[in-house]
């Protein structure tokens, strides 16, 4: 029995509040975000925290939770030592969760945004227009939240995005409507191109050399072969043209993704939590 | 001493024997490293319109009359007949018609390789339907990239 109540004893001194919230910071500080949400939400069910709230809001981002991270860091705008922190935190999570539409409501309400936290909130939103699907429409406002040893850096993207490869989906229809095949040579598939051109000769020649042999079923058999695959090859180059765009698209925005998650967003790094 | 003797003789041969009959035994098997993935085909018919019910009749007559004994060849998923059913299912049957002659050609070229397509888990090129429908440039982009997420 004594040993009973010794072991309880100890329990409830293994977790009590204290002991869990360190264990939660430690948790957070070690990256094990999911388990902390648990040791904070134990916590708080005790203990009224903004900082607590903050921290789970962090650590659902950090999970690429956003729709959690969105909520709790909404829960925050009102709070008095962590609202500016909330707001940024908000505005990256919409970011990171590439919400275009809710950051440019944002942006536009200068209630939201905060002398404190307006420049990075600035350089997020550029750093948006980066990627491929959006245009940029004034080129020197876009460097202005950045000092110059990070603009040099975008520069090169910032060229790399105005000179994204380009290939007509009309004009390759052209060429191949010209010389079967070549549409798909344009677009730089070449093994394609060249199989269009023999395919549609190949039965080209069969069909005039039906006709000549006076085997008309024969020959319109044919010609009716080759006008289809001639057909489809110059709608297949259409959609070669336009697959070569959105690979050369693609491939910038991963690169520029690479780019942006090495040096953090361009965002310095202050870890409020953990040294 | 003479039965002695001979047992022994037997004995030792035998052992030799068998034991050349256990080396013959061990050898190596041949390995087939080829992906052994069954693929399901599907006969169905889809009614929900004329020009697709027509093809996907088509598809099932060219798998039970032909596909079944000339085996599963096409290197795509999906295979070029899938293909053309359901271009003609997204689309219609002119525009259907005209991606399955692309694919046709595409299937054909004897230069094709991984560098043109993404490999299916399946071990077959994966080149789906919806990239070749001449989509507005940021939908195909936003599209591919949900993909690859």
């Amino acid at each position: 029995m004594i040993l009973t109540i010794v072991n309880q004893a100890q329990d409830n001194v293994f977790l009590s509040i204290e002991n869990r919230l360190r264990f939660g910071d430690f948790l957070f500080c070690d990256n094990d975000y999911l388990r902390a949400i648990d040791e904070y939400k134990i916590v708080l069910k005790n203990k009224e925290s903004d900082m607590l709230k903050f921290k789970i809001a962090l650590a659902y981002q950090e999970l690429k939770k956003y729709n959690e991270s969105e909520n709790s860091f909404k829960e925050l705008f009102s709070s008095q030592q962590f609202a500016n922190e909330a707001k940024f935190e908000y505005f990256r999570t919409l970011y990171l969760s590439d919400n275009f539409e809710m950051m440019d409501k944002l942006i536009k309400d200068d209630s939201f945004i905060d002398a404190s936290t307006s420049k990075e909130i600035k350089k997020l939103y550029n750093l948006k227009h980066l990627y491929s699907q959006f245009h940029i429409e004034d080129s020197s406002d876009f460097f202005d939240p950045f000092n110059d040893k990070e603009s040099v850096e975008l520069l090169k993207y910032f060229i790399r995005k105005q000179n994204i490869e380009n290939k007509s989906p009309a004009f390759a229809a052209v060429l191949s409507a010209v010389v079967p095949g070549l549409g798909k040579v344009y677009t730089e598939n070449y093994g394609d191109g060249i199989t269009a051109f023999l395919l549609t000769g190949v039965l080209t020649f069969l069909a005039i050399d039906n006709f000549n042999a006076e085997h008309d079923f024969r020959g319109w058999l044919f010609t009716g072969l080759a006008a289809y695959f001639y057909s489809g090859n110059i709608y297949g180059s259409a959609t070669s043209a336009q697959l070569f765009n959105a690979g050369a698209r693609i491939t910038f925005d991963n690169d520029l993704q690479l780019f942006l998650n090495k040096n953090n967003h361009f965002i310095p790094n202050n870890n409020l939590f953990c040294k | 001493m003479f039965n002695k003797f001979f047992l022994t003789i037997i004995f030792i041969t035998a052992v030799n024997l068998s034991a050349q009959i256990e080396t013959y035994k061990w050898q190596p098997n041949e390995v087939d490293y080829r992906l052994n993935i069954p693929v399901a085909k599907e006969y169905k018919i889809i009614t929900s319109n004329f020009s697709t019910l027509l093809i996907s009749f088509c598809q099932a007559v060219y798998y039970s009359v032909f596909s079944e004994y000339d085996g599963d060849n096409c290197p795509f998923h999906p295979s070029c007949s899938a293909f053309f059913v359901e271009s003609v299912e997204r689309t219609n049957i002119i525009e259907g018609g005209l991606m399955f002659a692309d694919r046709f050609t595409r299937d054909i070229n004897f230069f094709k390789g991984y560098n043109s397509y993404p490999l299916h888990f399946t071990g077959r090129f994966y080149d789906p339907v919806y990239k070749y429908k001449l989509l507005p440039l940021t939908e195909l982009v936003e599209l591919i990239k949900s993909e690859n997420d």
